[in-house]
């Protein structure tokens, strides 16, 4: 594990401030980059880095609805729908991870982030889509124009988001690989109110979880301090670039770290 | 819920992230100077930390109290739902 040195304190503030910044640019929970970072640089445990990072992703996806709010971009009603499931699989996740092996976590773990990475590498950026006459609105700031839509399928999607909750309990993701996708295809919202509802379930979800973890002693708090305020001060900024900046490349690079990551936490599940 | 609605959910967030965030860097103080308290600050800053969504669907809840209380006594059961999973600690 890391010493709890000065440098190691900026180290993992640093990280967390990368993590904050990225993820809302990116349209992600920082999850995904925080538990390779915990395991890898940090030396952590898995049960240990996923509660440290569901501390942060609580954080992180905290501020991202507060701002969301104010753009009116956030479907409260499915979102309370939702978070309920996705409360239920986070809890119930939270206490199967305290008793499966750490080498089965270590090793399922690597093929969710293979699968983030190429959704990551391959994913293109959707114009807002319009449905005429839909009974909610937002102001599209990109189009400049005002995007109207409805929300379908509202019970099979709450209850399928129980499978999202359990991702963030199991590995300290915040679940929005399978919360955004099913809001944006299954309920026909716009990708953006997809992810902004997401960020505002998964605020729930991860604090579920991180309670359970928190109150089993699993955070360790040498890194989960730094981590969090980088994670708080990265997020400021990252909301406020989200919409100027031309993220394609960036992503990609990403994408392929994460990529290598996950190879790397999977040579290491097998040597334990 | 309405724009008014919405500001304050957001401004609840905030408060309760930033408190949290502030509570950190007390701990952090606390720990340099090495004084007794610096465990109790980490623990009450991640307890409003962990709480924030909990407390803002409490919030919400009484937003939809008057108008839907379905999805009033939704988020209030959401809200109880984060507190048990820290209460029962099986």
């Amino acid at each position: 594990m890391l010493e709890p040195t000065f440098v190691n304190f900026l180290v993992s503030m640093l990280f967390g401030i990368l993590t904050g910044v990225v993820c809302p640019v990116f349209g992600i929970g920082g999850g995904a980059f925080m538990v390779p970072f915990l395991i890898l640089f940090a030396g952590l445990e898995m049960k240990n880095a996923v509660a440290v990072s569901l501390l942060c992703v609580v954080g992180l996806s905290s501020l991202a609805t507060a701002f969301n709010l104010e753009k009116c971009l956030v479907r409260v009603k499915l979102g309370i729908s939702m978070a309920f499931f996705a409360i239920s699989g986070a809890i119930l996740s939270a206490y199967a991870a305290d008793y499966m092996p750490e080498k089965i976590l270590m090793i399922i773990f690597p093929f969710l982030l293979f699968f983030i990475s190429f959704s990551m590498f391959f994913r293109s950026e959707k114009k807002a889509e319009n449905q005429t006459g839909g009974k909610h609105s937002y102001f599209d700031e990109n189009c400049r124009k005002e995007v109207s839509y409805d929300i379908k399928n509202f019970k099979t999607v709450s209850f399928l988001s129980f499978f999202g909750g359990g991702l963030a309990g199991l590995f300290g993701i915040g679940g929005g690989i399978v919360q955004v996708p099913l809001i944006n295809l299954l309920a026909k919202a716009p990708i953006k109110v997809a992810a902004a509802t997401s960020s505002f379930i998964v605020s729930m979800s991860a604090c579920a979880a991180a309670s359970v973890f928190f109150r089993k002693g699993f955070i360790v708090r040498e890194i989960a301090t730094p981590m969090f305020l980088g994670v708080i001060i990265g997020s400021f900024i990252g909301v406020r670039i989200l919409h100027k900046s031309r993220s394609e490349k960036i992503r990609k690079i990403f994408a392929i770290l994460l990529f290598l990551a996950a190879v790397k936490i999977f040579l290491k599940a097998l040597s334990l | 819920m309405n724009t008014k609605e919405n500001r304050i959910l957001s401004f609840a967030y905030k408060i309760l992230i930033l408190g949290a965030a502030i509570g950190m860097i007390i701990h952090l103080l606390l720990k340099y100077f090495n004084v007794n308290l610096k465990d109790q600050a980490f623990f009450f800053s991640a307890m409003v930390a962990l709480f924030a969504p909990a407390i803002a669907a409490v919030i919400t809840g009484m937003f939809f109290i008057k108008r839907e209380w379905k999805y009033s006594a939704g988020s209030f059961l959401l809200a109880m739902l984060i507190f048990s999973a820290y209460i029962l600690n099986l």
